[in-house]
């Protein structure tokens, strides 16, 4: 190993991974540009748009911000990973039916991003616009996931395109089609 | 098997759409080059003044010894490139003057250097020791500080050139006259109503998600770039004049494009400099822009000033619309944001008359952005509309159904298909709009101001030449090619639909690729007339598959349809293989050329119908509905044409309430960060179509939607806002402080 390198374990999409990572690298470039994951895409690099959304340890991250020496031994997903072999993740199956993309290039992100909400939401995670709804909502973490939590929850992702509507739209969709099969 | 249902019309989902949700899509950035090494760009920090030679000298040695360092590109040490002809830079943004090839400075955020090294890391810790002294001159940055002096002398054989000029049309639209007069001055006795306003747009950035991105690489004398560009065509023909090496020598790869909205179209000088650097390292470079560099290296909407006069009859008929922009371009390149091009044709109006001024400035190059002209000057034009509505105690709707006209007053020919009063019927309809009370801050919701504001939306229809080559396999799939882009337009899915039902095959025995110069050729993604140019190209590219694939069936003794009835071939009804058969003859290719458009004036129109929300107490605006009704021509995907406009609106919101790119006023230096629309921001969308085909301009019906959904926009919320608070702001973006600020109703009239 090399001055400024540091050796990393990582399981990718639950696929063990030994890397020698240089010290400055993001988890981002790792993924890009070592590994050739390049479906996680780069878009501001400073944590503004959300396009290299990926889950470290279940928790969406910016992947951008991220150094890779800093979460060695960590759990990562990527949109690779979100589809298991051929069959499409609800969450995907609904972004082709309601057309929530045009480019295409904020979609893995959108599709990380939106995959670890779900989960955060099932556990009760409370959003701004929970506050909005009843005292009940609050205690117990807001069983519906409205269009205006998914909003809420879902604004780190840009789509430049525009096509904010339909991936609501696909994410709610995609949210009864998980609760209705038990877990993601 | 029964004959394949039509797709073209039906909401097909997007061929490409696995790929996308997967992540196997590939974009320029993510293409896998053995031996790649990574390049990054140091740029200007001053806009106007001279690097001093000595420290140049002096950094770039220090950043070539930087570890892992391969070569730095300064204008020390570029190789000559050849200035690109006239016809490129005349009328088009491409800098007439070639990168690194002096040590001047026009503007903030110059190309000074490029830094090759082994890692991207590398490459990025050595750029960023980058720093060099400067001779420092004046700098006129605005358009007011060129009008206030006489204009310097061109220096570089007219490369760097400074003042004022007044374009005669826009790019190489000579219809489209930037200096228009018609008509003569009303008479002052007829003038009972006017409104003279001046309207201010600031810089906006196109911001695609996808960062510019290119990989250059050479084998021998032959390069091959992949580059996230909108324009193949255009992009070879500018390295090979650059380069001075034959076209057929350069391949242009574009896979995907990961947003453009009129930026990645002109060869933007990383490009020229990524192949120079492969070429002087010997192994394949790329080039990811950063953020702040997409600001100042990929093209801008430059800031316009517009005075708008509109005069009318004390009935609100418009007598006489002036509409006259300044607006700015760079030092070393051509570029007038035609803001009023559209008053020209609107309204009735009997005199007219339409300037532009372009002042260059010690700026980066501004370009096309989405609505070129329609989305900062239909700010201008649809709020004055307001105003005059308001003077003249008419409804918004009525005064523009009042001024209605079916002829393109601009050419005097009649527009091939205008169902504008059709949109505001329906438009209205559905919004409610019929409910509106005239009078400003009449509407509240729980202490929030309620406004409802509205505007026409026009964009023209337009085609260009275009080629399509046909390849038949043996297995009798049929794959259409062209050199167009991918850029979330949707061109592969709407391409896929046409060749599909016009050869008879249904979408599973077709294809449609785009992205490779060595595809017949076709114009830049751009103009919304990709599907005109494009789908006329692949319509007779089907329709000849058809022809010749039905001749040799029924020439051929083995075939069951030998000497049948052209009319009684089912060719969905054969085996897919069939036409596999005669893959020679059913490989071609074909050239689609315009049809004759002199007789009629093509151009799309829409309404806008939005509702916001205003709360003074913390100047927050909410756009919270919105109905849209446009006049395209056929639609052939309704899902895709839904979130196209869709998107429009989305960016003609940021441009309304969010979108600026702020400079520090003292150093020219970009400050701060740039807002853009997010899940939050969006109103709930109700967008239809009238449908009405328009075979006009192409045999497909359709007159494009890439851009109209923009056009309007932000006068509908400026209006919308003037009906909830009674303010009248007429400068982009409109911002918290604007509506923060207490409403005095005097203020109205000024």
């Amino acid at each position: 190993m090399n001055d400024g390198e540091v050796a990393v374990n990582l399981r990718i999409n639950s696929e063990s991974r030994q890397v020698t990572a240089d010290v400055r690298s993001t988890l981002l470039d790792l993924l890009r540009e070592r590994l050739h994951l390049t479906g996680t895409k780069k878009g501001c690099d400073h944590g503004l748009c959300g396009a290299c959304t990926v889950s470290v340890d279940g928790e969406r991250v910016l992947s951008c911000l991220t150094l890779a020496a800093s979460i060695d031994g960590a759990d990562v997903l990527t949109i690779e990973g979100i589809s298991s072999g051929n069959d499409l993740h609800p969450l995907q199956e609904a972004f082709i039916e309601f057309d929530g993309f045009q480019c295409g290039y904020c979609t893995p992100g959108q599709i990380s991003s939106a995959h670890a909400m779900l989960a955060e939401h099932q556990r009760g995670d409370l959003s701004m616009v929970t506050f909005d709804g009843g005292r009940d909502d609050v205690i117990t973490g807001c069983a519906r996931l409205s269009n205006q939590e998914i909003r809420e929850r879902m604004a780190g992702n840009i789509c430049r395109c525009g096509a904010y509507a339909n991936i609501v739209e696909a994410i709610a969709s995609a949210a009864e089609a998980v609760t209705e099969n038990g877990s993601a | 098997m029964p004959t394949p249902p039509e797709s073209m019309g039906q909401p097909v989902n997007r061929v490409e759409g696995v790929d996308k949700v997967t992540g196997r899509a590939t974009y320029t950035a993510d293409v896998v080059v053995p031996g790649l090494v990574y390049a990054v760009l140091a740029q200007a920090e001053i806009p106007h003044g001279r690097v001093i030679e000595e420290s140049l000298h002096s950094i770039a040695d220090s950043i070539a010894r930087s570890p892992g360092v391969l070569h730095v590109l300064t204008p020390l040490n570029c190789p000559a490139l050849n200035t690109l002809p006239r016809e490129s830079t005349f009328d088009l943004p491409l800098e007439r003057r070639p990168p690194l090839s002096d040590l001047t400075v026009q503007y903030v955020g110059q190309h000074l250097a490029m830094v090759v090294a082994d890692t991207l890391e590398n490459a990025t810790e050595a750029a960023s020791t980058f720093a060099v002294d400067y001779e420092v001159l004046s700098a006129q940055t605005t358009a007011q500080a060129v009008l206030a002096q006489p204009a310097a002398p061109d220096e570089k054989d007219g490369q760097i050139r400074h003042g004022i000029y007044r374009p005669d049309h826009f790019v190489k639209l000579e219809e489209e006259k930037l200096q228009d007069q018609r008509g003569t001055p009303p008479h002052p006795g007829l003038a009972a109503l006017r409104v003279d306003a001046h309207y201010t747009t600031p810089m906006n950035a196109h911001y695609p998600i996808e960062l510019s991105a290119t990989i250059a690489q050479w084998d021998g004398d032959r390069l091959t770039v992949h580059d996230s560009t909108r324009w193949l065509a255009g992009e070879r023909a500018t390295l090979a004049a650059y380069l001075g090496m034959p076209e057929d020598r350069i391949r242009i790869l574009s896979p995907l494009v990961g947003g453009a909205f009129g930026s990645k179209s002109f060869l933007w000088m990383h490009v020229v400099l990524c192949a120079l650097a492969a070429r002087a390292v010997g192994r394949p470079v790329k080039v990811v822009l950063t953020r702040d560099q997409m600001f100042t290296s990929t093209g801008h909407r430059p800031r316009t000033e517009q005075d708008v006069s509109l005069v009318a009859d004390e009935d609100g008929r418009i007598l006489s619309t002036e509409h006259h922009t300044l607006t700015e371009t760079s030092t070393v390149a051509h570029f007038c944001e035609p803001a009023g091009l559209s008053s020209r044709f609107l309204y009735s109006s009997p005199h007219l008359a339409v300037s532009h001024r372009t002042a260059r400035i010690h700026a980066p190059t501004p370009c096309f952005m989405r609505g070129p002209g329609e989305a900062p000057g239909l700010f201008a034009l649809e709020v004055a509309i307001d105003e005059l509505a308001e003077r003249a105690d008419l409804d918004p709707l009525d005064l523009r159904i009042r001024n209605h006209t079916d002829t393109d007053q601009a050419s005097g020919k009649p527009f091939s298909g205008k169902h504008l009063l059709q949109c505001y019927q329906e438009g209205a309809q559905r919004f409610g709009w019929h409910d509106r009370p005239p009078t400003p801050r009449s509407l509240q919701r729980s202490g929030i101001r309620i406004g409802w504001g509205m505007s026409t939306a026009t964009y023209p229809g337009r085609r260009m030449p275009a080629g399509c080559r046909v390849s038949t396999s043996a297995d009798g799939f049929v794959q259409f090619a062209s050199a167009t882009h991918e850029v979330g337009n949707g061109v592969r899915t709407v391409m896929t639909q046409v060749a599909a039902d016009v050869t008879g095959l249904g979408m599973s025995r077709v294809s449609f690729v785009s992205g490779d110069s060595h595809f017949p050729a076709a114009p830049y993604s751009g103009a919304s007339q990709t599907t005109a140019t494009v789908g006329s190209a692949v319509f007779a590219a089907a329709a000849e598959w058809k022809h010749r694939f039905l001749a040799a069936l029924i020439d051929d003794r083995d075939s069951p349809y030998f000497g049948a009835d052209p009319a009684a071939v089912d060719i969905a009804a054969l085996a897919p293989a069939a036409a596999g058969a005669y893959r020679e003859q059913l490989s071609f290719s074909v050239r689609s050329d315009t049809d004759d458009q002199s007789s009629q004036a093509f151009q799309s129109f829409g309404a806008h119908f939005c509702e916001v929300e205003v709360d003074e107490h913390i100047g927050r605006v909410t756009v919270t509905r919105w109905v849209a009704v446009m006049d395209c021509g056929r639609v052939l995907n309704p899902k895709l044409a839904r979130n196209q406009v869709m998107g429009g609106i989305t960016f003609g919101l940021g441009m309304a309430l969010l979108e600026q790119i702020p400079h520090d006023a003292a150093t020219a230096l970009p400050i701060g960060e740039y807002y853009l629309p997010t899940h939050a921001d969006r109103p709930e969308f109700d967008i239809s179509f009238v449908d009405h085909a328009d075979y006009g301009l192409d045999p497909i019906g359709v007159r494009g939607i890439g851009e109209i959904g923009t056009c309007g926009v932000p006068a509908a919320i400026a209006n919308a806002i003037h009906h909830a608070t009674g303010k009248r702001l007429r400068d982009l973006p409109i911002t918290l402080e604007d509506l923060m600020t207490v409403y005095e109703p005097s203020s109205d009239q000024s």
